[in-house]
């Protein structure tokens, strides 16, 4: 376990050390943003779901250093192997993002008539949405910034806006409406997740959800490494 | 368990679109240094990279301590020192934390010899890895790959960038190394005459083939120039040289058995000690053979 522990933290402090000026200047950036959020917006539903994008994408790009500096093929010659590598992006991903979302909801409590609560923050549900909605982007994100780079997590956005662009295209074409289709979709997998809730019990669902996730993280390592295993220096 | 090499390769083929290493196979014994030359893109870092695992291999095998990098990488890199021909670090960081980093994943890391080598290297270890010359980054390289007590120490292309004078230092320091008689290094280059100086073994590599691997002092002693007229070429075998040169008024031509050549040339030819450098140059170079 000790090993475990210890094999996991030599990669996150690397990563640590290795972006602390990008890390101070977030710190900076975030402080302000919470000022300005809190008297702008002041919603706490509004203010979780985009702090986790936010999140989210902060911790996979600064990843991708290795690559600027070209050390990739360095690192590959050092005693660890190519999934310690990979583990390493997802502890630091994971870690940060655990992080930023502590001290943002302490940060957000802390302004002046802010509606934030961090009881209500830090509560089950609101973690697992945290959580569903981290997976969802670094689950995505990190095999294509792992196995191509900066170039990857771009070309995967790009994907997604093109996939969008041409729905829309679609929809126009064929008359359709986009808008009421998405709502429906939703509506959808709302009333699905609340009749599993129902069924489930809201702390057998939780757990569930708890495990999904765990599993769709895992899924999303094991690609990583072996998409990284295929790259040659 | 180890075998009696502390590095086998045999059959070692890596296949590009462009280039294919093909049947490399040479043995370093443990305590000894042995010389990986040839010429650019000849093969000697693919060879290397597929020794530490950074490559997949199509086919053949390496066993380093025994082990096969494939299946033991962690083990088998932490037992070897490795430097690059361009190092490269993280640029922003001071060479202190850049050791810092490295240190911690290697079980018998000495951070007195680092420091004792880095003094030796004159490296300002609070300066930027980014601030660093060519010649200093290589330093810093060397420094690490020696601070780990490494059984295997290879360097690819170490001395190019590098002044004369730091040159002969590091070939004392690799020296002193091969004292305790438990390290070896694997030493790839294209400047011959470090070799000359330090290495007990030579393996020449030319487009992606094992042209020889053998003792140095073999092949100073096998290996000899021959320099005679252009009408005693009319009487030899074709292929009878390994290189030729031909000339307005007469020939020089590398042979790889000396005694053979003046058994059979006598006083008609001049018959010389070869270099590695003449040996490089007339195995690789562009003169046709007879």
């Amino acid at each position: 376990m000790t090993e475990a522990i210890l094999r996991n933290w030599i990669p996150l402090r690397r990563d640590l050390i290795l972006h602390r000026r990008t890390l101070v200047l977030v710190a900076v950036m975030y402080t302000a943003f919470q000022a300005w959020f809190v008297t702008s917006f002041n919603n706490p539903m509004v203010w979780l779901v985009f702090n986790c994008i936010y999140f989210s994408f902060l911790t996979v790009t600064p990843l991708t250093a290795d690559e600027k500096t070209q050390t990739l093929p360095w690192l590959c010659t050092l005693p660890v192997t190519r999934a310690d590598l990979v583990r390493g992006r997802y502890v630091t991903s994971w870690a940060l993002v655990l992080a930023l979302y502590a001290v943002s909801v302490a940060l957000a409590a802390l302004m002046p008539g802010s509606d934030i609560s961090p009881v209500w923050m830090l509560g089950p549900d609101r973690l697992l949405l945290v959580a569903g909605v981290v997976t969802f982007i670094i689950a995505l994100l990190l095999p294509f910034t792992i196995r191509f780079g900066f170039t990857g997590m771009l070309l995967t956005l790009v994907a997604a806006q093109v996939l969008g662009g041409v729905m829309l295209v679609v929809a126009k074409i064929t008359g359709g409406d986009l808008g009421s289709g998405i709502s429906a979709a939703v509506g959808i997998l709302r009333e699905g997740i609340f009749a599993l809730r129902g069924s489930l019990g809201v702390l057998g669902f939780q757990l569930a959800l708890l495990v999904v996730l765990f599993l769709a993280n895992w899924a999303s390592y094991r690609a990583s490494v072996w998409l990284f295993r295929r790259r040659e220096f | 368990m180890e075998t009696s090499g502390i590095l086998e390769v045999r059959g070692l083929c890596k296949q590009y679109p462009d280039f294919q290493l093909a049947d490399v196979s040479f043995t370093l014994p443990r305590g000894y240094i042995m010389g990986l030359i040839g010429p650019n893109g000849a093969g000697k870092t693919t060879t290397l990279k597929l020794i530490l695992g950074a490559l997949r291999r199509d086919a053949g095998s390496i066993r380093a301590f025994g082990l096969d990098p494939v299946e033991a990488g962690v083990e088998v890199r932490s037992r070897i020192g490795f430097v690059h021909d361009e190092p490269r670090f993280y640029r922003s960081l001071t060479l202190t934390q850049n050791a810092a980093l490295v240190a911690r994943l290697y079980p018998s890391w000495n951070d007195d010899t680092f420091r004792r080598l880095s003094t030796a290297f004159e490296l300002s270890l609070d300066k930027r890895f980014g601030q660093l010359s060519h010649g200093n980054k290589t330093k810093f390289a060397l420094a690490l790959a020696l601070s780990h007590r490494a059984e295997l120490v290879v360097l690819d292309e170490p001395t190019s960038g590098l002044d004369p004078v730091f040159r002969r230092d590091l070939l004392d320091t690799l020296t002193e190394l091969l004292q305790d008689e438990r390290t070896s290094i694997l030493f790839s280059t294209h400047i011959t005459s470090d070799l000359e100086r330090i290495a007990d073994y030579i393996t020449l590599i030319q487009n992606g083939r094992i042209v020889f691997s053998e003792a140095k002092d073999r092949i100073l002693e096998n290996w000899a120039l021959v320099k005679g007229g252009l009408d005693q070429l009319e009487s030899l075998p074709p292929h009878y040289f390994r290189g030729l040169h031909r000339g307005a008024h007469g020939f020089e031509a590398l042979t790889d058995d000396a005694r053979e050549a003046r058994r059979r040339l006598g006083d008609s030819v001049v018959i010389e000690g070869a270099t590695l450098d003449d040996v490089v140059l007339y195995t690789t170079g562009s003169g046709s053979n007879v």
